[in-house]
Protein backbone atom coordinates (compact mmCIF):
# COMPACT_ATOMS: atom_id res chain seq x y z
CA UNK A 1 0.00 0.00 0.00
CA UNK A 2 1.22 3.41 -0.91
CA UNK A 3 0.84 5.87 1.81
CA UNK A 4 0.39 9.55 0.25
CA UNK A 5 2.25 12.35 2.20
CA UNK A 6 1.67 15.84 2.07
CA UNK A 7 5.35 17.36 0.97
CA UNK A 8 6.31 19.96 3.04
CA UNK A 9 6.70 22.63 0.63
CA UNK A 10 8.79 25.28 3.67
CA UNK A 11 11.61 22.64 4.56
CA UNK A 12 11.71 20.61 1.03
CA UNK A 13 12.63 23.33 -1.31
CA UNK A 14 14.91 21.13 -3.96
CA UNK A 15 15.52 17.70 -5.46
CA UNK A 16 18.88 16.57 -6.39
CA UNK A 17 19.83 13.27 -7.77
CA UNK A 18 21.49 11.10 -5.05
CA UNK A 19 24.30 10.02 -6.94
CA UNK A 20 25.89 13.92 -6.29
CA UNK A 21 25.58 13.38 -2.47
CA UNK A 22 26.55 9.70 -1.76
CA UNK A 23 26.34 10.46 2.48
CA UNK A 24 23.80 8.16 4.08
CA UNK A 25 24.00 6.71 8.16
CA UNK A 26 22.29 6.19 10.63
CA UNK A 27 20.58 8.39 13.69
CA UNK A 28 23.24 10.60 15.11
CA UNK A 29 25.77 9.27 12.51
CA UNK A 30 28.30 11.55 10.17
CA UNK A 31 26.62 11.75 7.59
CA UNK A 32 29.85 11.07 4.77
CA UNK A 33 30.99 8.49 6.78
CA UNK A 34 28.86 5.71 4.79
CA UNK A 35 26.50 4.98 2.46
CA UNK A 36 25.24 2.09 4.83
CA UNK A 37 21.95 2.01 5.54
CA UNK A 38 21.04 2.48 1.26
CA UNK A 39 23.25 -0.65 0.74
CA UNK A 40 21.75 -2.70 3.90
CA UNK A 41 18.23 -1.86 3.16
CA UNK A 42 18.36 -2.16 -0.94
CA UNK A 43 16.52 1.25 -1.13
CA UNK A 44 17.35 3.95 -3.10
CA UNK A 45 18.51 7.16 -1.79
CA UNK A 46 17.49 10.58 -3.19
CA UNK A 47 18.66 13.71 -1.32
CA UNK A 48 16.79 17.30 -0.50
CA UNK A 49 18.37 20.01 0.39
CA UNK A 50 16.50 22.28 2.96
CA UNK A 51 16.63 25.58 4.58
CA UNK A 52 18.38 24.40 7.62
CA UNK A 53 19.37 20.78 6.40
CA UNK A 54 18.91 18.43 4.23
CA UNK A 55 16.73 15.09 3.83
CA UNK A 56 17.83 11.75 2.41
CA UNK A 57 15.53 9.35 1.51
CA UNK A 58 15.31 6.03 0.87
CA UNK A 59 12.84 4.03 -0.65
CA UNK A 60 12.87 0.13 0.10
CA UNK A 61 11.54 -2.53 -1.82
CA UNK A 62 8.72 -3.35 0.85
CA UNK A 63 7.18 0.15 -0.62
CA UNK A 64 8.58 1.70 3.23
CA UNK A 65 9.65 5.22 2.90
CA UNK A 66 12.79 6.18 5.52
CA UNK A 67 14.06 10.05 6.27
CA UNK A 68 17.48 10.89 7.77
CA UNK A 69 17.98 14.29 8.02
CA UNK A 70 21.40 15.49 7.99
CA UNK A 71 22.25 19.06 9.79
CA UNK A 72 24.70 21.78 8.77
CA UNK A 73 27.04 20.01 10.84
CA UNK A 74 26.57 16.74 8.71
CA UNK A 75 25.11 14.73 11.49
CA UNK A 76 21.52 12.85 11.29
CA UNK A 77 19.80 14.64 13.76
CA UNK A 78 16.52 12.62 12.60
CA UNK A 79 14.91 9.29 10.91
CA UNK A 80 11.08 9.15 9.77
CA UNK A 81 9.75 6.13 8.34
CA UNK A 82 6.18 5.59 6.21
CA UNK A 83 4.87 2.94 4.81
CA UNK A 84 3.92 -0.87 4.89
CA UNK A 85 6.67 -2.44 6.93
CA UNK A 86 8.72 -1.38 9.81
CA UNK A 87 12.15 -0.34 8.49
CA UNK A 88 15.11 -2.04 10.15
CA UNK A 89 15.51 -0.33 12.92
CA UNK A 90 18.89 -1.33 14.30
CA UNK A 91 20.31 0.46 11.06
CA UNK A 92 18.08 3.19 11.33
CA UNK A 93 18.60 3.67 14.90
CA UNK A 94 22.08 3.31 14.90
CA UNK A 95 23.63 3.18 18.60
CA UNK A 96 20.64 4.63 19.72
CA UNK A 97 18.47 1.01 19.11
CA UNK A 98 20.40 0.01 22.18
CA UNK A 99 18.56 3.14 24.60
CA UNK A 100 15.29 2.27 22.58
CA UNK A 101 15.10 -1.23 22.93
CA UNK A 102 16.54 -0.85 26.67
CA UNK A 103 13.86 2.32 27.76
CA UNK A 104 11.37 1.19 30.09
CA UNK A 105 7.84 0.38 29.01
CA UNK A 106 5.19 2.73 30.01
CA UNK A 107 1.30 2.85 29.78
CA UNK A 108 1.32 4.11 26.57
CA UNK A 109 3.03 0.84 24.62
CA UNK A 110 -0.47 -0.90 23.69
CA UNK A 111 1.35 -2.31 20.56
CA UNK A 112 -0.04 0.01 18.08
CA UNK A 113 1.74 3.02 19.57
CA UNK A 114 5.17 3.69 21.48
CA UNK A 115 6.18 6.92 22.31
CA UNK A 116 9.74 7.90 24.69
CA UNK A 117 11.18 11.52 25.64
CA UNK A 118 14.70 10.72 26.56
CA UNK A 119 17.32 12.93 27.25
CA UNK A 120 19.00 11.83 24.28
CA UNK A 121 16.71 10.09 22.87
CA UNK A 122 12.73 11.06 21.52
CA UNK A 123 10.84 8.48 19.35
CA UNK A 124 7.47 7.72 18.27
CA UNK A 125 5.68 4.80 16.35
CA UNK A 126 2.20 4.01 15.53
CA UNK A 127 1.27 1.06 13.85
CA UNK A 128 -1.54 0.04 11.97
CA UNK A 129 -2.25 -3.23 9.73
CA UNK A 130 0.11 -3.12 6.13
CA UNK A 131 1.04 0.45 7.87
CA UNK A 132 4.05 1.75 10.00
CA UNK A 133 4.76 5.47 10.92
CA UNK A 134 7.62 6.65 13.16
CA UNK A 135 10.05 9.12 13.88
CA UNK A 136 13.05 9.39 16.41
CA UNK A 137 15.23 12.22 16.74
CA UNK A 138 18.04 13.43 18.90
CA UNK A 139 17.57 16.58 21.06
CA UNK A 140 21.19 17.84 21.38
CA UNK A 141 21.88 17.48 17.80
CA UNK A 142 18.36 19.54 16.57
CA UNK A 143 19.83 22.50 14.46
CA UNK A 144 18.36 25.35 16.02
CA UNK A 145 15.07 27.19 14.86
CA UNK A 146 14.20 23.39 13.11
CA UNK A 147 10.55 22.86 14.52
CA UNK A 148 10.38 18.99 15.59
CA UNK A 149 7.03 19.16 13.72
CA UNK A 150 9.18 18.99 10.55
CA UNK A 151 10.39 15.64 11.30
CA UNK A 152 7.69 13.47 9.67
CA UNK B 1 8.19 7.52 37.65
CA UNK B 2 5.52 4.49 36.36
CA UNK B 3 2.26 3.40 37.55
CA UNK B 4 3.02 0.55 39.68
CA UNK B 5 0.75 -2.14 39.21
CA UNK B 6 0.86 -3.33 42.85
CA UNK B 7 -2.58 -2.59 43.59
CA UNK B 8 -3.87 -4.33 40.69
CA UNK B 9 -4.61 -7.97 42.03
CA UNK B 10 -7.01 -6.24 44.32
CA UNK B 11 -8.93 -4.12 41.65
CA UNK B 12 -8.91 -7.12 39.83
CA UNK B 13 -10.96 -9.41 42.25
CA UNK B 14 -13.06 -6.46 43.21
CA UNK B 15 -13.99 -5.95 39.84
CA UNK B 16 -16.13 -8.53 39.87
CA UNK B 17 -18.12 -7.51 42.45
CA UNK B 18 -18.55 -3.90 41.61
CA UNK B 19 -16.35 -1.06 42.81
CA UNK B 20 -15.70 -1.59 46.49
CA UNK B 21 -13.10 -0.54 47.74
CA UNK B 22 -11.87 1.51 45.22
CA UNK B 23 -10.58 5.23 47.03
CA UNK B 24 -10.19 8.71 45.90
CA UNK B 25 -11.82 10.58 44.12
CA UNK B 26 -13.36 8.46 40.89
CA UNK B 27 -16.54 7.73 40.63
CA UNK B 28 -18.86 4.32 40.03
CA UNK B 29 -19.26 3.95 36.25
CA UNK B 30 -23.03 3.62 34.99
CA UNK B 31 -23.13 -0.07 34.17
CA UNK B 32 -25.68 -0.89 32.12
CA UNK B 33 -27.33 -4.31 32.16
CA UNK B 34 -24.99 -7.36 30.83
CA UNK B 35 -26.51 -9.40 27.98
CA UNK B 36 -27.02 -12.48 28.50
CA UNK B 37 -26.54 -15.62 26.19
CA UNK B 38 -23.77 -18.43 25.13
CA UNK B 39 -22.69 -15.69 22.32
CA UNK B 40 -21.92 -13.06 25.68
CA UNK B 41 -18.09 -13.28 26.81
CA UNK B 42 -17.57 -10.87 29.97
CA UNK B 43 -14.80 -7.73 29.28
CA UNK B 44 -12.82 -6.60 32.10
CA UNK B 45 -10.72 -4.02 31.77
CA UNK B 46 -8.46 -4.07 34.49
CA UNK B 47 -4.48 -3.69 35.53
CA UNK B 48 -3.34 -6.62 33.46
CA UNK B 49 -1.85 -10.05 34.29
CA UNK B 50 -0.49 -9.86 37.47
CA UNK B 51 2.46 -11.43 36.40
CA UNK B 52 2.98 -8.57 34.34
CA UNK B 53 5.16 -6.87 37.05
CA UNK B 54 5.82 -3.63 36.73
CA UNK B 55 3.57 -1.29 34.31
CA UNK B 56 -0.38 -1.39 34.91
CA UNK B 57 -2.62 -1.66 31.81
CA UNK B 58 -4.57 1.35 31.18
CA UNK B 59 -8.24 1.33 29.27
CA UNK B 60 -6.90 -2.45 27.97
CA UNK B 61 -9.97 -4.54 27.58
CA UNK B 62 -9.27 -8.42 28.45
CA UNK B 63 -11.24 -12.06 28.06
CA UNK B 64 -11.06 -15.49 28.85
CA UNK B 65 -10.09 -17.56 25.94
CA UNK B 66 -10.40 -21.18 26.31
CA UNK B 67 -7.77 -23.58 24.06
CA UNK B 68 -7.88 -26.76 23.45
CA UNK B 69 -5.31 -29.38 21.56
CA UNK B 70 -7.78 -29.99 18.42
CA UNK B 71 -10.80 -32.30 18.70
CA UNK B 72 -10.34 -32.52 22.40
CA UNK B 73 -12.93 -31.55 25.16
CA UNK B 74 -10.46 -32.05 28.11
CA UNK B 75 -6.86 -31.22 26.56
CA UNK B 76 -7.65 -27.49 27.18
CA UNK B 77 -6.85 -25.00 28.96
CA UNK B 78 -8.26 -20.87 29.83
CA UNK B 79 -6.03 -18.28 29.36
CA UNK B 80 -7.02 -14.95 31.44
CA UNK B 81 -6.04 -11.51 30.21
CA UNK B 82 -6.13 -11.81 26.17
CA UNK B 83 -6.55 -8.50 25.00
CA UNK B 84 -9.58 -8.05 23.22
CA UNK B 85 -8.24 -6.03 19.86
CA UNK B 86 -10.97 -4.74 16.75
CA UNK B 87 -8.20 -3.47 15.27
CA UNK B 88 -6.27 -6.70 14.55
CA UNK B 89 -6.72 -10.40 13.02
CA UNK B 90 -6.42 -13.48 15.02
CA UNK B 91 -5.82 -14.88 18.42
CA UNK B 92 -2.15 -14.73 19.94
CA UNK B 93 -1.00 -16.93 22.89
CA UNK B 94 2.14 -15.81 25.36
CA UNK B 95 3.90 -19.62 25.40
CA UNK B 96 4.83 -18.24 29.05
CA UNK B 97 0.94 -18.33 30.34
CA UNK B 98 0.32 -21.61 28.80
CA UNK B 99 0.67 -24.97 30.56
CA UNK B 100 3.05 -27.32 29.65
CA UNK B 101 0.81 -30.00 29.36
CA UNK B 102 -1.40 -28.14 27.00
CA UNK B 103 0.31 -29.64 23.27
CA UNK B 104 -1.20 -28.02 20.43
CA UNK B 105 -0.06 -29.24 17.03
CA UNK B 106 2.54 -26.93 15.18
CA UNK B 107 1.11 -26.16 11.43
CA UNK B 108 3.27 -27.13 8.85
CA UNK B 109 3.38 -25.19 5.37
CA UNK B 110 1.63 -27.70 3.34
CA UNK B 111 1.51 -31.72 4.50
CA UNK B 112 5.09 -32.81 6.02
CA UNK B 113 6.14 -29.03 5.02
CA UNK B 114 8.45 -26.92 7.42
CA UNK B 115 7.12 -24.95 10.24
CA UNK B 116 5.34 -22.07 10.18
CA UNK B 117 6.28 -19.18 12.26
CA UNK B 118 5.11 -15.31 12.18
CA UNK B 119 7.09 -12.44 12.96
CA UNK B 120 4.23 -9.93 14.45
CA UNK B 121 5.68 -6.10 13.98
CA UNK B 122 4.06 -3.99 16.40
CA UNK B 123 4.47 -0.46 16.78
CA UNK B 124 6.35 -1.14 20.14
CA UNK B 125 8.30 -4.16 19.25
CA UNK B 126 7.85 -7.63 17.58
CA UNK B 127 6.48 -10.65 19.14
CA UNK B 128 8.36 -14.25 17.34
CA UNK B 129 6.33 -17.55 17.89
CA UNK B 130 5.16 -20.76 15.61
CA UNK B 131 1.63 -21.12 14.22
CA UNK B 132 -0.42 -23.89 15.81
CA UNK B 133 -3.70 -25.30 15.61
CA UNK B 134 -6.36 -25.11 18.42
CA UNK B 135 -9.54 -25.32 19.06
CA UNK B 136 -10.85 -22.16 20.47
CA UNK B 137 -13.93 -21.26 22.72
CA UNK B 138 -15.45 -18.48 23.95
CA UNK B 139 -18.05 -17.94 26.19
CA UNK B 140 -20.47 -20.53 24.54
CA UNK B 141 -19.03 -20.18 20.77
CA UNK B 142 -16.29 -22.61 19.42
CA UNK B 143 -13.98 -22.33 16.60
CA UNK B 144 -12.12 -25.75 15.19
CA UNK B 145 -8.69 -25.96 14.13
CA UNK B 146 -7.85 -22.15 14.16
CA UNK B 147 -4.59 -20.96 12.96
CA UNK B 148 -2.75 -19.12 16.26
CA UNK B 149 0.16 -17.87 17.18
CA UNK B 150 2.38 -19.15 20.19
CA UNK B 151 4.62 -16.37 21.15
CA UNK B 152 7.98 -17.37 22.70
CA UNK B 153 7.61 -20.56 22.42
CA UNK B 154 10.70 -22.00 23.41
CA UNK B 155 11.40 -24.61 20.16
CA UNK B 156 11.99 -21.76 17.79
CA UNK B 157 14.78 -19.78 19.55
CA UNK B 158 16.61 -18.23 16.51
CA UNK B 159 14.98 -15.07 15.68
CA UNK B 160 15.71 -14.29 12.23
CA UNK B 161 17.72 -10.64 11.39
CA UNK B 162 15.18 -9.31 9.48
CA UNK B 163 12.54 -9.95 12.64
CA UNK B 164 14.58 -8.95 15.17
CA UNK B 165 15.98 -5.86 13.81
CA UNK B 166 12.42 -4.68 13.69
CA UNK B 167 12.36 -3.58 17.47
CA UNK B 168 12.18 -5.08 20.72
CA UNK B 169 11.57 -8.71 21.43
CA UNK B 170 7.86 -8.66 22.97
CA UNK B 171 8.16 -12.93 23.73
CA UNK B 172 6.95 -12.37 27.68
CA UNK B 173 4.15 -11.53 29.68
CA UNK B 174 5.66 -8.37 31.24
CA UNK B 175 6.82 -7.15 28.10
CA UNK B 176 3.70 -7.53 26.04
CA UNK B 177 1.26 -6.76 29.12
CA UNK B 178 -1.10 -9.33 28.22
CA UNK B 179 -1.24 -13.02 28.29
CA UNK B 180 -2.42 -12.92 25.01
CA UNK B 181 -4.34 -10.73 22.37
CA UNK B 182 -8.00 -11.93 20.85
CA UNK B 183 -8.17 -9.59 17.14
CA UNK B 184 -11.72 -9.50 16.18
CA UNK B 185 -11.52 -6.85 13.76
CA UNK B 186 -13.36 -6.78 10.04
CA UNK B 187 -11.46 -8.88 8.44
CA UNK B 188 -10.12 -12.69 8.58
CA UNK B 189 -6.45 -13.43 7.95
CA UNK B 190 -3.76 -11.21 9.26
CA UNK B 191 -1.55 -10.49 6.23
CA UNK B 192 1.45 -11.31 8.78
CA UNK B 193 5.26 -11.36 7.63
CA UNK B 194 5.91 -15.43 7.80
CA UNK B 195 8.68 -17.57 8.07
CA UNK B 196 9.31 -21.38 7.68
CA UNK B 197 11.74 -23.04 9.81
CA UNK B 198 13.63 -26.11 9.75
CA UNK B 199 16.58 -27.90 11.35
CA UNK B 200 16.58 -23.84 13.24
CA UNK B 201 16.87 -22.46 9.71
CA UNK B 202 13.95 -19.73 8.96
CA UNK B 203 13.39 -18.25 5.79
CA UNK B 204 10.76 -15.46 4.84
CA UNK B 205 7.89 -17.35 3.38
CA UNK B 206 4.40 -16.53 1.49
CA UNK B 207 2.15 -18.10 3.18
CA UNK B 208 -1.43 -19.25 2.07
CA UNK B 209 -4.23 -17.43 3.54
CA UNK B 210 -6.08 -20.39 4.80
CA UNK B 211 -2.93 -20.88 6.47
CA UNK B 212 -2.33 -17.92 8.20
CA UNK B 213 -3.02 -16.77 11.71
CA UNK B 214 -6.94 -15.36 11.68
CA UNK B 215 -10.24 -14.02 13.05
CA UNK B 216 -11.57 -16.81 15.46
CA UNK B 217 -15.12 -15.02 15.16
CA UNK B 218 -15.06 -16.31 11.44
CA UNK B 219 -14.48 -19.84 12.28
CA UNK B 220 -17.15 -19.91 14.61
CA UNK B 221 -20.42 -22.18 13.84
CA UNK B 222 -22.90 -19.71 14.29
CA UNK B 223 -22.46 -15.87 15.63
CA UNK B 224 -19.89 -15.59 13.38
CA UNK B 225 -20.35 -12.36 11.07
CA UNK B 226 -18.95 -9.89 13.55
CA UNK B 227 -18.70 -8.60 17.45
CA UNK B 228 -20.02 -5.75 19.39
CA UNK B 229 -17.90 -4.72 22.10
CA UNK B 230 -19.99 -2.81 24.88
CA UNK B 231 -18.28 -1.33 27.90
CA UNK B 232 -20.10 1.28 30.51
CA UNK B 233 -19.80 5.33 30.08
CA UNK B 234 -16.94 6.00 32.77
CA UNK B 235 -16.65 9.49 34.73
CA UNK B 236 -14.07 12.18 33.48
CA UNK B 237 -12.09 11.83 36.27
CA UNK B 238 -11.05 7.98 35.46
CA UNK B 239 -12.54 4.84 36.92
CA UNK B 240 -11.12 1.50 38.55
CA UNK B 241 -11.65 -1.85 37.47
CA UNK B 242 -14.73 -2.34 34.89
CA UNK B 243 -17.20 -4.76 33.10
CA UNK B 244 -18.54 -4.96 29.93
CA UNK B 245 -19.25 -7.05 27.50
CA UNK B 246 -18.14 -8.93 24.35
CA UNK B 247 -20.72 -10.55 22.18
CA UNK B 248 -20.54 -12.33 19.05
CA UNK B 249 -22.83 -12.25 16.01
CA UNK B 250 -24.38 -9.21 14.77
CA UNK B 251 -28.57 -9.46 14.31
CA UNK B 252 -28.02 -13.50 14.60
CA UNK B 253 -29.82 -13.59 17.94
CA UNK B 254 -32.15 -11.51 20.13
CA UNK B 255 -29.42 -10.04 21.69
CA UNK B 256 -27.39 -8.34 18.87
CA UNK B 257 -29.44 -6.67 16.81
CA UNK B 258 -28.03 -3.08 15.60
CA UNK B 259 -30.65 -1.20 16.65
CA UNK B 260 -30.91 2.14 16.55
CA UNK B 261 -26.96 2.11 15.19
CA UNK B 262 -26.05 3.56 12.36
CA UNK B 263 -23.29 1.62 9.86
CA UNK B 264 -20.09 3.25 8.50
CA UNK B 265 -18.67 0.94 5.97
CA UNK B 266 -15.22 1.06 5.89
CA UNK B 267 -12.71 0.65 2.85
CA UNK B 268 -13.06 -2.83 1.50
CA UNK B 269 -9.49 -3.66 1.28
CA UNK B 270 -7.88 -1.27 4.63
CA UNK B 271 -11.03 -1.11 6.48
CA UNK B 272 -10.73 2.49 7.13
CA UNK B 273 -13.14 5.36 7.39
CA UNK B 274 -12.33 9.39 7.53
CA UNK B 275 -12.00 10.92 10.47
CA UNK B 276 -12.69 14.84 10.05
CA UNK B 277 -10.46 17.20 13.02
CA UNK B 278 -9.87 20.72 12.71
CA UNK B 279 -10.78 20.52 8.97
CA UNK B 280 -8.49 18.01 8.19
CA UNK B 281 -9.57 14.29 7.18
CA UNK B 282 -7.64 11.63 7.66
CA UNK B 283 -8.72 8.71 5.23
CA UNK B 284 -6.98 5.93 7.25
CA UNK B 285 -9.00 6.40 10.62
CA UNK B 286 -10.55 3.40 12.58
CA UNK B 287 -12.13 2.47 15.65
CA UNK B 288 -9.17 0.36 17.39
CA UNK B 289 -10.61 -1.66 20.80
CA UNK B 290 -6.46 -2.20 21.15
CA UNK B 291 -5.57 1.48 20.99
CA UNK B 292 -5.24 2.52 24.90
CA UNK B 293 -6.17 6.39 24.17
CA UNK B 294 -7.27 8.61 21.54
CA UNK B 295 -4.25 9.07 19.07
CA UNK B 296 -4.63 11.66 17.08
CA UNK B 297 -2.04 14.82 15.45
CA UNK B 298 -2.46 18.17 16.94
CA UNK B 299 0.43 19.78 17.54
CA UNK B 300 -0.89 22.45 20.23
CA UNK B 301 -1.68 20.48 22.64
CA UNK B 302 1.91 19.28 25.08
CA UNK B 303 2.39 15.99 25.70
CA UNK B 304 3.52 14.88 29.11
CA UNK B 305 7.47 14.85 29.84
CA UNK B 306 9.11 11.65 31.00
CA UNK B 307 9.52 12.56 34.35
CA UNK B 308 5.52 12.15 34.56
CA UNK B 309 3.14 9.67 35.35
CA UNK B 310 2.15 9.69 32.22
CA UNK B 311 5.04 10.01 29.40
CA UNK B 312 3.93 10.54 25.91
CA UNK B 313 0.34 11.53 26.33
CA UNK B 314 -1.29 14.08 26.32
CA UNK B 315 -0.81 17.19 29.01
CA UNK B 316 -2.82 19.99 28.34
CA UNK B 317 -3.22 22.75 31.31
CA UNK B 318 -7.05 21.74 31.02
CA UNK B 319 -9.34 19.38 29.39
CA UNK B 320 -9.78 20.80 26.24
CA UNK B 321 -13.72 19.57 24.61
CA UNK B 322 -13.00 18.76 20.92
CA UNK B 323 -14.98 17.09 18.01
CA UNK B 324 -14.44 15.05 14.95
CA UNK B 325 -16.71 13.52 12.32
CA UNK B 326 -16.69 10.35 11.28
CA UNK B 327 -17.34 9.38 7.51
CA UNK B 328 -18.09 5.98 6.49
CA UNK B 329 -16.76 5.02 2.93
CA UNK B 330 -21.26 5.01 2.46
CA UNK B 331 -21.21 8.24 3.24
CA UNK B 332 -22.85 8.02 6.94
CA UNK B 333 -21.51 10.31 9.41
CA UNK B 334 -21.76 11.58 12.33
CA UNK B 335 -20.01 14.14 14.98
CA UNK B 336 -18.43 13.10 17.95
CA UNK B 337 -17.83 15.33 20.47
CA UNK B 338 -14.42 13.94 23.17
CA UNK B 339 -12.26 15.52 25.72
CA UNK B 340 -8.60 15.44 26.09
CA UNK B 341 -7.29 15.52 30.07
CA UNK B 342 -4.46 16.35 31.42
CA UNK B 343 -2.83 12.29 31.08
CA UNK B 344 -0.35 13.25 34.11
CA UNK B 345 -3.78 14.46 36.10
CA UNK B 346 -5.86 11.58 35.92
CA UNK B 347 -2.91 9.24 36.50
CA UNK B 348 -2.13 11.18 39.43
CA UNK B 349 -5.69 11.49 40.51
CA UNK B 350 -6.68 7.94 41.40
CA UNK B 351 -3.49 5.82 41.43
CA UNK B 352 -6.06 2.12 40.98
CA UNK B 353 -7.84 3.91 37.96
CA UNK B 354 -7.71 2.09 35.38
CA UNK B 355 -10.55 3.29 32.61
CA UNK B 356 -9.89 7.00 30.99
CA UNK B 357 -12.59 8.34 28.46
CA UNK B 358 -10.60 11.18 28.31
CA UNK B 359 -6.98 10.45 27.74
CA UNK B 360 -4.90 10.90 24.24
CA UNK B 361 -2.06 11.08 22.90
CA UNK B 362 -0.10 12.15 19.67
CA UNK B 363 -0.63 9.92 16.51
CA UNK B 364 2.67 9.21 14.91
CA UNK B 365 0.62 8.35 11.15
CA UNK B 366 -0.86 11.62 10.23
CA UNK B 367 -2.86 10.11 7.91
CA UNK B 368 -5.35 8.62 10.27
CA UNK B 369 -7.51 9.45 13.28
CA UNK B 370 -7.37 6.39 16.38
CA UNK B 371 -10.37 6.07 18.39
CA UNK B 372 -9.11 3.81 20.78
CA UNK B 373 -11.04 2.13 23.68
CA UNK B 374 -11.86 5.85 24.96
CA UNK B 375 -14.70 6.21 22.46
CA UNK B 376 -16.04 2.64 23.43
CA UNK B 377 -17.11 3.60 26.66
CA UNK B 378 -20.79 4.63 26.89
CA UNK B 379 -21.24 2.80 23.79
CA UNK B 380 -22.25 -0.46 21.97
CA UNK B 381 -19.41 -1.11 19.12
CA UNK B 382 -20.11 -2.92 16.05
CA UNK B 383 -17.43 -4.49 14.06
CA UNK B 384 -18.46 -6.42 11.08
CA UNK B 385 -16.02 -8.73 9.03
CA UNK B 386 -15.32 -8.50 5.27
CA UNK B 387 -18.00 -9.84 2.74
CA UNK B 388 -20.62 -11.13 5.69
CA UNK B 389 -24.07 -10.68 5.92
CA UNK B 390 -25.43 -8.70 8.37
CA UNK B 391 -28.45 -6.74 8.90
CA UNK B 392 -26.94 -3.96 8.61
CA UNK B 393 -25.70 -4.46 5.11
CA UNK B 394 -21.84 -6.48 4.06
CA UNK B 395 -18.94 -6.10 6.07
CA UNK B 396 -16.76 -4.53 6.32
CA UNK B 397 -18.11 -1.68 8.42
CA UNK B 398 -18.03 -0.42 11.94
CA UNK B 399 -21.84 0.65 13.64
CA UNK B 400 -22.79 2.55 17.00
Amino acid sequence: MLIPYRRRALAVALLIQAASVPAFAALGADASSIASDGLKMKGMVRVSAARAYSVHEIQTPSGTLVREYVSPAGKVFAVAWRGPKMPDLRQTLGVYFKQYSEAPRTSLSDHKHFAIALPGLVMQSSARMHAYFGRAYVPELLPQNVPVTDIQ
Amino acid sequence: MTRSIALAPIAVILSVVGCGGSSGTSTMPTQPPMPTGANVAMITVDAGPSTASGIASVNTPFVSVTVCAPGSTSNCQTIDHVEVDTGSYGLRILSAAMSSSLVLPQEPNGTGGPAIVECTVFADGFSWGPVKTADIQIAGEAASAVPVQIIGDPAFPGIPTSCSSTGRAEDTVATFGANGILGVGPFIADEGDYFTCSAGVCTSTAIAVALQVSNPVAYFTADNNGVIVELPAVPAAGSAALTGSLVFGIGTETNNGLGTATAYALDPNLGVFTVTYKSQAYGNSFLASGSNAIYFVDATIPTCSNSTAAPGFFCPTSTLNRSATNTGVNNASSAIPFSVANAQGLFNGNTSDVAFEDLAAPNADNTSFDWGLPFFFGRSVYTAIADQNTPGGIGPYVAY
